[in-house]
This record gives structure tokens, sequence and C-alpha cells, in this order.
């Protein structure tokens, strides 16, 4: 049976035109929906779009850590909403839900949708310690492999087995994105890194350092996405969603840690859907002008430059560390220092920086060149992806 | 009644009961006969439902594997250093054990394990070990 190759209808026709944040902290004091509305609030305060003017909200959350979009429509006094959807889902979600906002606009169940992400991360529940749902975690937490990076480092290490790399090869990842990083007054890590201090900081799960897992944090953030026809008589320059994909594989898994049933934990979900993202936006890997790849732990970067086919095989740790992914180079990565220096807001603030650089608001960061950006969602079995691309100023 | 670490008594209380009692309990496909050790109720593989309970053999290669030195669980601090590895089991089914037994540095793809006999007293339920080799 043929895969399908049809192209979501939405793409071109829909666009990001705003974005907001809140602070990112270890302990916020606020409650969660107080987060979740500044974020919503600020993204259309961004975009210039009246309050009144959104009808869709949608967000994701993570052992119900979150609150409902319906409650966020309440605090932000929408008049009537037409589309609220929460979805159970981690660092897969953020290019997914931006991709189900877009075709909801699309398809004319809403015309305004913000899609947020909020979270007491670090002083409430923290994901790290967190207890995944489902069936198949019974046949990890007894055995103490109990935590994400403990999770991830398995596939890391088999990565580094059938690539050949090694530590230098994860060490580059955050040591990259550190030089970003220092532009980043948001940035929980800011200070820079060479390799001899890298390897000088505490094992948490071999392969994986301190430095290569992401810093769980309190905060909120928010995009607004509507039609390219709205989008031109708002403040900011869109920026438009030209490719969009999701993928999981045959075997994805029962929880969100699963992945006794993944043949091969050298590949992740981003080879399974890149054919699929650039063939709808029409693109290939070498028109990318910038990446923003989900980071929660560095080997991410690494299975997803390989996966998007923007590096090949057993080429991503040397394509960083010879200086192509930093500032001034052909293809700057996770330009506000990505999750493993910004700080874990699931995704959700991997989609803003990519908006916020086409639209040219990412201060001295802004790659001003820049006129396409890929985003990913997720780490593992299953995930999503975005093609964006700078629009026309307003 | 409480259960062992990390277990919530659902669906897995089965294979862990089983392990703790010396077995390594495999689903097998009635169809394609491909293995697995989820308890799902039709193969991944293939879809036909019902799949067979089969034991294995205890015995596989190391695919990949972790080294815990933070356990983010309290119950695993005094565990660690320890090691969980992604065993391929020879029946063809992938399982996570605890690997002990060897350096964590002389750890290398495709060592071949065995199942080590569960000691119980708040030991991990299942370890694997190097194969021991046989004198030529
Ligand atoms: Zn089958």
């Amino acid at each position: 049976m043929a895969r399908s190759t049809v192209r979501p209808a939405f793409l071109g026709k829909t666009a990001l035109v705003g974005t907001g944040s809140t602070e990112f902290t270890k302990a916020s004091g606020r409650s969660v929906l107080s987060l979740a509305t500044e974020a919503c609030r600020l993204a259309a305060e961004d975009a210039g779009l009246p309050l009144a003017d959104i009808d869709g909200v949608l967000s994701f959350s993570f052992n119900n850590d979150s609150v409902p979009s319906q409650a966020v429509a309440t605090s932000l006094a929408l008049p009537q909403p037409r589309f609220l959807l929460d979805i159970s889902m981690g660092g897969q979600a953020p290019a997914y839900l931006v991709m189900q906002a877009a075709a909801a606009v699309n398809a004319g169940l809403a015309d305004n949708v913000l899609v947020f992400r909020a979270l007491n991360g670090r002083s409430g529940q923290r994901v790290g310690s967190t207890r995944v749902p489902g069936m198949a975690a019974d046949f990890r937490y007894p055995l103490g492999f109990t935590a994400y990076p403990q999770f991830i480092a398995m596939w890391a290490r088999r990565f580094l087995v059938e690539t050949g790399g090694g530590a230098e090869d994860l060490a580059a990842v955050p040591i990259a994105q550190r030089a970003w990083a220092a532009m980043n007054e948001r940035a929980i890590r800011r200070t820079p890194l060479t390799f001899e201090e890298y390897l000088a900081t505490p094992m948490v799960a071999d392969p994986f350092r301190a430095p290569d897992c992401t810093t769980e944090v309190d905060g909120a953030c928010a995009v607004l996405v509507t039609s390219t026809e709205r989008a031109a008589d708002l403040r900011r320059r869109p920026v438009i969603i030209q490719g969009a994909a999701y993928a999981a594989g045959r075997g994805s898994g029962l929880d969100a840690g699963d992945a006794l049933l993944w043949d091969d934990l050298s590949r992740n979900y981003t080879s399974l859907l890149a054919n699929s993202l650039w063939g709808g936006a029409g693109m290939a890997p070498g028109d990318i002008d910038l990446a923003q790849i989900y980071d929660c732990f560095s080997s991410s970067v690494l299975f997803a430059l390989e996966g998007l086919g923007l590096v090949g095989r057993g080429e991503a740790g040397s394509f960083i560390r010879e200086g192509n992914t930093l500032p001034g180079a052909r293809l700057p990565v996770n330009t506000s220092g990505g999750l493993l220096n910004e700080g874990y807001l699931h995704g959700m603030n991997t989609v803003v920086e990519a908006v916020l650089q086409l639209q040219g608001q990412a201060g001295e960061r802004t790659v001003e060149s820049a006129e396409t950006c890929v985003v990913t969602s997720g780490a593992l079995t299953d995930g999503s992806a975005l093609v964006l691309a700078k629009g026309k100023a307003a | 009644m409480t259960t062992a670490v990390g277990r919530t008594g659902s669906d897995s209380e089965a294979f862990w009961a089983d392990v703790e009692a010396g077995g390594l309990p495999l689903r097998r496909c009635r169809h394609c006969t491909r293995t697995f050790v989820l308890p799902l109720p039709s193969c991944p593989y293939c879809a036909t439902e019902d799949p067979e309970v089969i034991q294995a053999k205890g015995t596989g290669s190391v695919y990949s594997w972790v080294v815990v030195h933070h356990a983010f669980d309290p119950a695993f601090d005094g565990d660690v250093p320890y090691v969980v590895a992604a065993v391929q089991l020879d029946e063809g089914a992938r399982v996570y054990g605890r690997l002990e037994g060897i350096p964590f540095d002389a750890i290398a793809p495709d060592l071949t394990v065995e199942r080590v006999a569960p000691a119980g007293d708040g030991r991990p339920p299942l370890v694997f070990r190097p194969l021991a080799r046989t004198p030529a």
C-alpha cells in the first residue's frame, strides 16, 4: 500500500503572527493559569489582535501538569470560543499543535487560534522525577530505569555505537548552543563551555553529563496562528507555515518513554517525517537557513540533523564542532541556546524562538539574512516538525 | 497490599511474579512467530490476536546500555552507579535488565549475556551478567 503523499491543505495559507512568553524561573510563585493567561495575552498583543477576536485555544500537558484551554479562554474573557483542544502529550506536541491550529483555521473551525504551554515545571511537578503513565513503564521502573535522562541515554549510546561517535559529539551540542545562550537574557545557562569543562561535569546517565540535559523551569509560552490573509493586517511580519508533518513509527510504544518495540534506537521520528516535511514545503534540506531543534538532551540534536537530512549519517557531531551552527555560520541551530540552556518549556519555547527569528524580533541574536527555519518537536518514537518562511513585512 | 518498587500491580504483575520465580516470559505470535515482552493483546508486527506465552532461555546480547549515576527516584539512591541494559534475547525480543559482573568501561555492543538467578531481598528482579565461557 502506497503512503499518502497528500500535502496538508493549510500549507502556505496559514501563519504564525505573534508570540508571548512569561519569565522562566525556578519558582514562579504563581498559578499555572496565571502563567498561561499572561503568555496568551502577550501573544495577542504582540500580533496586535484584540483578545475578543480569538476564537480558538489549544494546549498540551503531561500528567495533568497544566490547565485546560477552556480555563484560559475564561480568564482571557474570550466571548465565543469555537475551537478548544487539550491533548496529553510531551515534547512531540508544540509543532503538532501548531499544525492542528493551522488546519482548524484553514477548515473554518476558527479564525485566530492560540497555542500555549504553561507549567510550574520546576517548583511543581518535575518531569524528570515523575512517573510516566502507561503500561510499559512497569517494565522499566522496577529496574531503576525511571527517568527521561536514562531513557534517552539508551538511544544516545546506540547512536554513538552505530556512528562511531563519542563524548566529543554529544559535548559539541551544549558547547555550540552556549554561544547563542550568551545573547539570550532569558537563558538559565549562559556561561561559555569548553570541552575540558564539559568533561569535568558530573555524569547523570552515562553517556549524558549535566550539560547534555535540559533544565526544568516554571513558565509559559504561546503563539498565535491565523490565515495569511488576516496576517497581512496585523502588526508583525507574518511567519508562513510552509511545511508540516507528524510521524509515529510502527511500534512507537505504549507510553511516552517506551521504546521496547523500536528496533533501531539510533534513528528517531525525524528520519520518518523528513520526506513528507520537505515534500510538502517544496523545499530541500539545503534550502534551510535556520534550525530550531527540540533538545531535551544533546543527542536529539544529532538525531534530528541527520534525520532531517541536514547532514549525512554520523556527520552531525563534526558538523557542529566545525562551527557550522554558531552565530554567523551557515546553519545556525538553536539560537536561543536551546532547551539545554534556556530551560524546558517542553519545546514550546523552541517554536517561539523560530517565530522571533523570522519576525526579526530575536534581539542581537537575530539572523537577519534568514528566510526559512525548520522546527522540530520531540526526541523519540514520534514527533512533529514545521518549515517556516518569512512573509512580507507588515 | 503494597507492591514492589516501581510496580503498579497492573498488567505487568504476572510478568514480574514469573521473573521473581526464575522465569522470563515472552509473548510469541502464533502467526509470524516474532516475540515481545509487553503484554499486548495482539502481535505488534502483524496484528494477529492472542499471542502465546513462552519462556525465554535467558541468554542474549547487549544492544545498548546506560550507566545510571543519578537516581531520579530515591528508591534507587543506594544502587548507583548501576547499569541498565537493553538486551536482545536469543528468541528475538528485547528486554531491559540490570547488567552486573563487568566493569563499566568493558561493556561493549553485542556482549553476550545470561540471566542471573533472582536473589530476592530487594535485589533488582532481572539481572544479566556476561556469559560464562566454557573452558576450551
Ligand atoms: Zn505476528
